[in-house]
């Protein structure tokens, strides 16, 4: 505590010092210019133009991509992440889940760059700290991407995985608008799997009890009887087709208005979305649905108030209310049972008495419609103010505010439920011809209130200070500097309150246009380490040269600007998952039972030793990059970058020995590093009466585990170790075939994960002990994550009509298919036979078989991480394309309407991947989505 | 006007600053978490942490959920007591087959995990350096737990000690910059180490010789000191140990793994501890539990607490919660294959059948086979001693009463009532019995049961008493009197008094197998005693036939591999190549 207070003491005389030199820095450059006005204004046309003719950061060294709102309008999804695919290079994002409510896309800057806990990047929206999902698209101004360290240096301790900024739209001075959007359209599921009918799940599974050496268990009466097919003694459900719709609606309305006089500006939005899910027979049941509907109304207000002349106060709100209605049961368990609950079991036995087993009684129809619903809500509130005073009548450029920012996340779920009777079909009622039932499994309750679940929820309090100064030295040249001061604290639930601390500083010095150095510091701090650990100083910087502004090039027909530029510096990360682990302490224990009784009691015990040295995981980045503008309308950059993060945190548990007796917290140890490099080129051309423009970014990315404390492995099977290889690379064992006899079990090295028949899985012996085991698993192929992404924009218009389009692929990326081990791992854990099982191993077919033989026990051996398994699954996608008419304005303008613009707009239609089976990016659960949507917007 | 407004913004922005800077930010509140300081501030918690201390006590019945031991079977599977089913998660399978290195025991269970022993010893550790601290307890109290964390130290050196040898010996607690110093430590400095702390222990006033609050039942005694030294003077004495020249030969090394020379004495010390331990034990109301029935005695004696008659337990430890129902606990493991979901994880094999003697001292034999008459099935095992009835279950006895049940062992029967759920997948047959001890009076619903491992009985002081006398003097009368109480209390004939000093040395070997099958005496004897482990594992084919007779036909269903460097565990080869000089046992 003591310490503590020695050293605030000292953080407030290093930040007076520094203050004061600002300012007597500020007050000696004396002469204030204008504010930059470098970049052009963005010409606003319907037409969406990926750059202007400069880069939008035409006058920094430093390393960042920018995209802005009605970029991202054309290709908008209904959630803000689904829409920001393959537009800005460096920013890797990957589709998730597509259910309604919860379709968060992920994103990595760069790929990966650590082994540590998360390589999310930090998501800054309006300054402070937010989910993605708290900004409604349309409110979006823009969304920049910090990539280098020179870029992020003012958010130092936050920002090793890179930093995605985003600013919300304000008002503009002027007469108001109003604007009205309206898109409404159908989505459907792409990828799902398809499951052999019962005649051949049965003959298959008789099969594979005949290659387990057990008698079959389907009569070939039954089959036929499949094959024939009896919805009820005979079922053949296909659960997929009967549960799963084709498509689902969603509709979305916005309404934005801005404008403003030279004292108060507004923007003011108000936005509704409706997404339906797919499930089918929702409505039996009169009172309710339960179909996944996810309703969501989000509501803007950003106000600018000019109180004088130099005082400016700016009061931003945003409150965002979801409501979504689903089954009672989990997605991931609705999927599961769709995937895998047997054909051969009937949907309903009698009327409305659902089919089922003792073993598994809920089949999906119940599972889905039968067990009530349950609604999930979610709130955002968010507040943010500022007040900013133009202090140039002490010093001229100088400008001073406060930024204050106050959130709010709830959510909360509450189910109403009830259970259900299923019975199965055991013969034939001699009285009545009909079939005779079982006992029923479960029972038929009614809907019941469960308490709410899930209740949790997140508050953040946020504070900047920052100064602004910019002044001219001598006539040509420019000196920019920028203070920032920033705290927060955020509370979830019952957890002990995070907090972050930062001072930060970076100044910009422009020689006459042409050269340009960026010096930047960041002193951060978090309450996770120990005092005196807690701070960490981060340094960047980065430079620029101009070449297009020098003599040799000025007025270059060619060049229109050409920029070098490099950067070097360290940013860092402290939300490295381990809180407190300075801290020795004792937790319980569990218990143990002592004297007469049956209850125990409880004990404490010591937990893992403190490591007081814990500290940042830290990352080096460094870059070379060039932007350039050729002949007018071309526009060229590539870039190079190198990133080496240190102290990331691993486990010492393969360093110390047992001896020691007790475990021990985690140390930065580890280290890894990633390289790449960065495209983009933008052609943008305009004629009398109409246009193109295209637009190509390209990232390849590679990363390398340097070191990571890993358990020793047998000499000879050093590919073994995951250091030196990518970070989350896939190991496994190196597939060579299936054993075609005893014999050649026999005489195969021993493989040791379980008993091998004919027609298992067959892998090489890659260290040459005689043993097949977890040394003989090295890297194979590639993570999910994609080792190269390529987006493509491409667009025209004609008078009134505009086209365009934007394509993303993803290249060097495999799928493990054990992660869906319903589809792809037949019978495994009751699992149904997809059909992508192709050609079993038999004794029949054993030369030409495509797959493992079917099992109905257990079969470890082959069921694990191998070549087979991975696949590669590149893909190419049409993620949206749109085709808009703009009403001409001497049609509007007689109605008195200023724009009208109509459009068909259709979301990931065309998927050209090397696996085709299923989606290439959505394995598991809910489904991805493609979607066709007509819009309308009106503005008055 | 303006310089108003300026004066204003000022203030506003001081405002909005000001309560940042007021206070420490980034300071952590005030935490509700326990550190050492706390738990010894008061006799409380310093017993709730007592309790933990008892948490890594060794058990002889280990579950699937508890994870610790060999995913799911116990140590009675690595003997020819029992034999665990084909689950390829059974680690058992991968030590039958022999397909186990050093390496392998750095991601997998063999029967022991090297740092629970470590961590168990650290905790005392941090007892015995603390518990003066604790300003609310008595002299006699704190005594007493000193005494309690010597004994459990001296349990986990024993526990070690018996599988890998010569071990580091640690003092105190340690933090990670102290352990590069720590070396292995010859067999006998250990065997010392074991030996000081059992007679720390004994010279204890504090500690009680026996627990007399029926509640405290569990906590260690000044007893188990006595029989724990017995016990470690045993293994000191036997061949494995008690040798000029190790197993293997191990060069320099060889003080890590036997004594570097043969002394008779040790038998002498042996038994003479041993007949301390009986004496003390006698003397402080320990006695042979004889007084409840030929067919109940061993019962009461292996699996019931003092509080239900069992005088005879020196130290039983038991589970922290109910092991009804849950999947994965030792009942699932060990209970009967087919009912309650029970895995056969610990199935008897025909091995362990054969060393049952009927009443009258004949032996069943099993290398013909046996036709029984009509609805006789459990005509093979019918007069079986008392023992056998209550430790396994064969075909055709009674399983429990109200309304009778007699399990179906026997191809096509039905093991259990519940077999086969529809959709479920049988669990593959090993055995054609099941294990009976320590479910006894649960047969039917294991509702209540809260069985207690007996990891120490008087009984075992008559056999080391019996055992090491032999071998240092050949057969006594003190000896063949104290075996005679151990058989007769189960309804057997007192011992041949005619047996020469080999014929007593094999009598025991078939004694122990009997007396203490499943509580974890077979394996170690038979290392202690240098045999090499029995390969050839017996199961017997029971048919049945139309004519309700049935065959009993023995088959080998298992061969094991057996390696000479098996006689000592290795350490993990993590630990090993931690590179702070612990020395890897011969062979592996």
């Amino acid at each position: 505590m003591k310490h503590r207070n020695i050293f605030m003491k000292q953080l407030k005389v290093k930040a007076g010092i520094f203050l004061l030199f600002f300012g007597i820095a500020c007050s000696a450059f004396g002469q204030n210019i204008a504010p930059k006005n470098g970049a052009k204004e963005i010409p606003d046309s319907s037409i969406v133009q990926p750059t202007s003719n400069l880069p939008v950061n035409w006058e920094s060294p430093s390393s960042v991509s920018t995209v802005q709102g009605k970029v991202i309008d054309k290709n908008s999804s209904y959630s803000t992440g689904n829409s920001l695919y393959g537009l800005l290079p460096g920013l890797i994002v990957r589709q998730q889940s597509g259910e309604p409510g919860s379709e968060d896309a992920d994103f990595r800057i760069r790929g990966n760059g650590t082994f540590g806990n998360s390589n999310y990047p930090l998501i800054l929206v309006d300054g402070f700290e937010h989910d993605l999902n708290s900004v409604a698209i349309d409110d979006i101004e823009s969304i920049t991407v910090l990539k280098d360290a020179s870029a992020s240096i003012l958010y130092g301790g936050r920002a090793a995985n890179g930093v995605i900024v985003v600013k919300t739209k304000r008002g503009i001075q002027g007469k108001g608008k109003i604007t009205v959007k309206l898109l409404g359209g159908m989505q459907s599921p792409m990828g799902l799997p398809k499951f052999t009918n019962s005649a051949d799940y049965a003959t298959m599974y008789n099969q594979a009890l005949a290659s387990d050496g057990l008698p079959a268990i389907y009569a070939d009466t039954q089959i036929e009887g499949f094959r024939t097919g009896d919805p009820v003694y005979y079922p053949n459900v296909d659960w997929i087709k009967e549960l799963v719709k084709n498509s689902a609606p969603a509709a979305k309305a916005t309404v934005t208005a801005t404008g403003g006089n030279n004292i108060i500006k507004y923007f003011v939005s108000v936005g509704y979305l409706m997404n339906q899910g797919l499930y089918d027979h929702t409505a039996m049941h009169d009172a309710y649905s339960t179909n996944i509907k996810s309703g969501s109304i989000d509501f803007r207000s950003n106000l600018d108030v000019q109180l004088t002349s130099d005082w400016k106060l700016t009061f931003d709100m945003f409150g965002q209310i979801n409501d979504k209605n689903s089954p009672v049961a989990s997605t991931s368990s609705i999927w599961n049972s769709l995937n895998s609950y047997s054909s051969t079991i009937p949907i309903y036995v009698k009327d409305a008495l659902l089919g089922g087993t003792s073993a598994f009684p809920i089949n999906p129809m119940g599972l889905i419609n039968e067990q009530g619903y349950r609604d999930t809500y979610e709130r955002y509130v968010i507040f943010n103010s500022s007040t900013e005073y133009n202090l140039r009548r002490v010093v001229k450029g100088l400008v001073a505010g406060v930024r204050f920012g106050y959130d709010n996340y709830y959510t909360v779920n509450s189910a109403w439920s009830k259970t259900f009777e299923s019975y199965s079909v055991i013969g034939t009622d001699p009285a009545t011809g009909g079939p005779l039932l079982s006992a029923p499994f479960g029972k038929n309750t009614a809907l019941a209130y469960g308490n709410p679940v899930g209740d949790s929820q997140s508050r953040r309090f946020n504070i900047d200070g920052y100064l602004d100064y910019n002044t001219a030295i001598g006539t040509e040249n420019k000196l920019t500097a920028k203070l920032l001061y920033h705290q927060d604290k955020l509370m979830l639930g019952a957890e002990s309150p995070y907090f972050n601390e930062s001072l930060s500083g970076l100044v910009n010095y422009n020689i006459k246009n042409r050269y340009m150095v960026e010096v930047g510091l960041s002193y951060s701090g978090t309450e996770a380490f120990k005092p005196g650990k807690r701070f960490s100083l981060f340094p960047a910087i980065s430079a620029g040269w101009i070449l297009s502004n020098e003599s040799f090039l000025k007025d270059n027909p060619v060049i229109g600007f050409l920029k070098l530029r490099a950067s070097t510096g360290t940013v860092g990360r402290s939300n490295i998952g381990l809180r407190f682990a300075y801290r020795d302490y004792y937790v319980g224990s569990g218990s143990y039972l002592f004297g007469t009784g049956t209850s125990a009691t409880g004990g404490y015990t010591e937990y893992a030793l403190s490591n007081p040295d814990v500290t940042y995981e830290k990352s080096n980045k460094s870059e070379i990059g060039m932007e350039s503008v050729l002949w007018k309308n071309i526009n060229f950059s590539a870039a190079w970058f190198y990133q080496k993060r240190t102290n990331i945190l691993i486990s010492q548990s393969n360093l110390v020995p047992s001896l020691v007796g007790v475990s021990l917290q985690d140390i930065n140890g580890g280290k890894a590093e990633s390289s790449g490099i960065e495209l983009s080129l933008n052609i943008n051309k305009s004629f009398k009466d109409w246009g193109y423009f295209v637009g190509v970014n390209y990232t390849w990315m590679t990363s390398k585990v340097l070191y990571n404390a890993e358990l020793p492995v047998p000499t000879g099977s050093e590919y073994n170790y995951r250091t030196g290889q990518k970070i989350s690379q896939p190991y496994g064992l190196d597939f060579i075939g299936f054993f075609q006899s005893a014999q050649d079990i026999q005489s195969s090295p021993k493989q040791q994960f379980g008993s091998v028949k004919p027609g298992d899985m067959k892998y090489r012996d890659r260290n040459n002990d005689g043993f097949i085991n977890q040394y003989d698993e090295g890297p194979i192929g590639n993570s999910v994550l994609p080792r190269s992404e390529f987006g493509l924009t491409i667009g025209a218009n004609y008078k009134g009509f505009d086209i365009q389009g934007v394509f993303q692929a993803q290249m060097g990326r495999d799928i493990y298919l054990g992660s869906n081990p319903n589809v792809y791992w037949p019978l495994v854990n009751y699992a149904k036979i997809s059909t992508y099982v192709d050609q079993p191993w038999t004794d029949a077919n054993k030369a030409t078989a495509k797959y493992p033989r079917l099992t109905t026990v257990s079969n470890p051996n082959n069921y694990r991480p191998s070549t087979f398994w991975y696949k590669n699954a590149d893909f190419l996608r049409l993620r949206s394309i749109e085709l808009g008419y703009n009403i001409p304005s001497q049609v509007t303008s007689k109605i008195k309407i200023d724009k009208i613009r109509v459009f068909v707009r259709g979301m990931n239609l065309i998927t050209l991947s090397s696996f085709t089976y299923g989606d290439p990016e959505t394995m598991v659960g809910y489904p991805a989505m493609k979607s066709f949507n007509m819009g309308l917007n009106v503005q008055f | 006007m303006k310089t108003k407004n300026y004066i204003l913004g000022i203030v506003v922005a001081i405002a909005l600053l000001s309560p940042i800077s007021c206070k420490n930010f980034l300071e952590m509140p005030a935490q509700t978490g326990f550190n050492k300081d706390l738990v010894f501030s008061n006799y409380r918690d310093t017993e709730i942490f007592l309790y933990s201390l008892y948490q890594s006590v060794p058990k002889i019945m280990y579950g699937w959920a508890n994870n610790i031991m060999l995913f799911g079977p116990s140590r009675v599977s690595l003997s020819d007591e029992a034999i665990s089913g084909v689950y390829s998660g059974f680690t058992t399978n991968s030590l039958y087959a022999g397909a186990v290195t050093s390496a392998w025991f750095t991601t997998r269970n063999g029967e022991d995990v090297y740092d629970t022993h470590w961590k168990s010893i650290r905790n005392n550790f941090i007892m015995l350096e603390n518990i003066d601290k604790v300003p609310d307890a008595s002299a006699e109290v704190k005594g007493r737990i000193k005494g309690e964390c010597q004994i459990l130290i001296a349990v986990e050196y024993f526990e070690m000690w018996k599988r890998y040898g010569g071990i580091p010996i640690i003092k105190g607690s340690m933090t990670p910059a102290d352990y590069e110093i720590i070396k292995r430590q010859s067999l006998d400095a250990v065997y010392k180490y074991i030996i000081e702390l059992c007679d720390a222990v004994i010279a204890n006033p504090n500690i009680p010789a026996k627990v007399t609050n029926p509640l405290e039942f569990g906590r260690a005694t000044k007893a188990l000191a006595y029989g724990l030294k017995a016990r470690t003077m045993l293994y000191a004495a036997s061949p494995l140990f008690n040798a000029a020249t190790p197993y293997l030969d191990f060069g320099q090394n060889n003080n890590l793994i036997c004594f570097t020379n043969y002394d008779k004495n040790r038998w002498k010390l042996a038994m003479d501890a041993a007949l301390q331990a009986i004496q003390f034990c006698e003397s402080n109301g320990y006695a042979i539990v004889t007084n409840v029935g030929i067919n109940r005695n061993y019962t009461i004696a292996v699996q019931k607490r003092p509080k239900d008659g069992n005088t005879e337990i020196i130290w039983g430890t038991m589970y922290n919660s109910s092991l009804e129902g849950a999947n994965g606990g030792p009942d699932y493991m060990w209970g009967m294959r087919g009912r309650q979901g029970g895995a056969g994880a610990n199935t008897p094999t025909q091995n362990a059948v054969e060393m049952y003697h009927n009443v009258d001292g004949s032996s069943v034999n099993w290398d013909v086979k046996i036709t029984t008459p009509p609805n006789q099935p459990e005509f093979p095992y019918k007069n079986l001693e008392p023992r056998f009835q209550q430790t396994i279950g064969y075909n055709g006895c009674l399983w429990y009463t109200n309304p009778n049940f007699y399990p179906q062992f026997y191809n096509g029967g039905e093991a259990g009532v519940a077999n086969g759920l529809e959709g479920m997948k049988a669990t593959p047959v090993v055995g054609n019995y099941s294990m009976r001890k320590y479910f006894i009076d649960y047969e039917k619903s294991k509702s209540g049961m809260w069985p207690m491992n007996p990891v120490m009985r008087l009984a075992e002081m008559y056999f080391i008493y019996a055992e090491a006398s032999n071998e240092f003097q050949g057969p006594t009368s003190q000896a063949f009197d104290l075996l005679d109480v151990i058989r007769t209390r189960s309804g057997m004939p007192k011992v041949d008094r005619s047996l020469n000093q080999a014929g007593l040395r094999a009598f025991l070997v078939n004694e122990l197998f009997v007396e203490f099958y499943a509580e974890d005496h077979r394996y170690y004897d038979m290392r202690r005693w240098k045999i090499p482990g029995v390969k050839t594992i017996y199961n017997v084919n029971v048919l049945k036939f139309l004519n309700n007779t049935y065959t009993y036909e023995k088959y080998v269903s298992q061969t094991r591999v057996w390696n000479e460097y098996w006689f000592m565990h290795p350490f993990p080869l993590t630990e090993i190549t931690k590179n702070y000089g612990l020395i890897q046992n011969p062979g592996w």
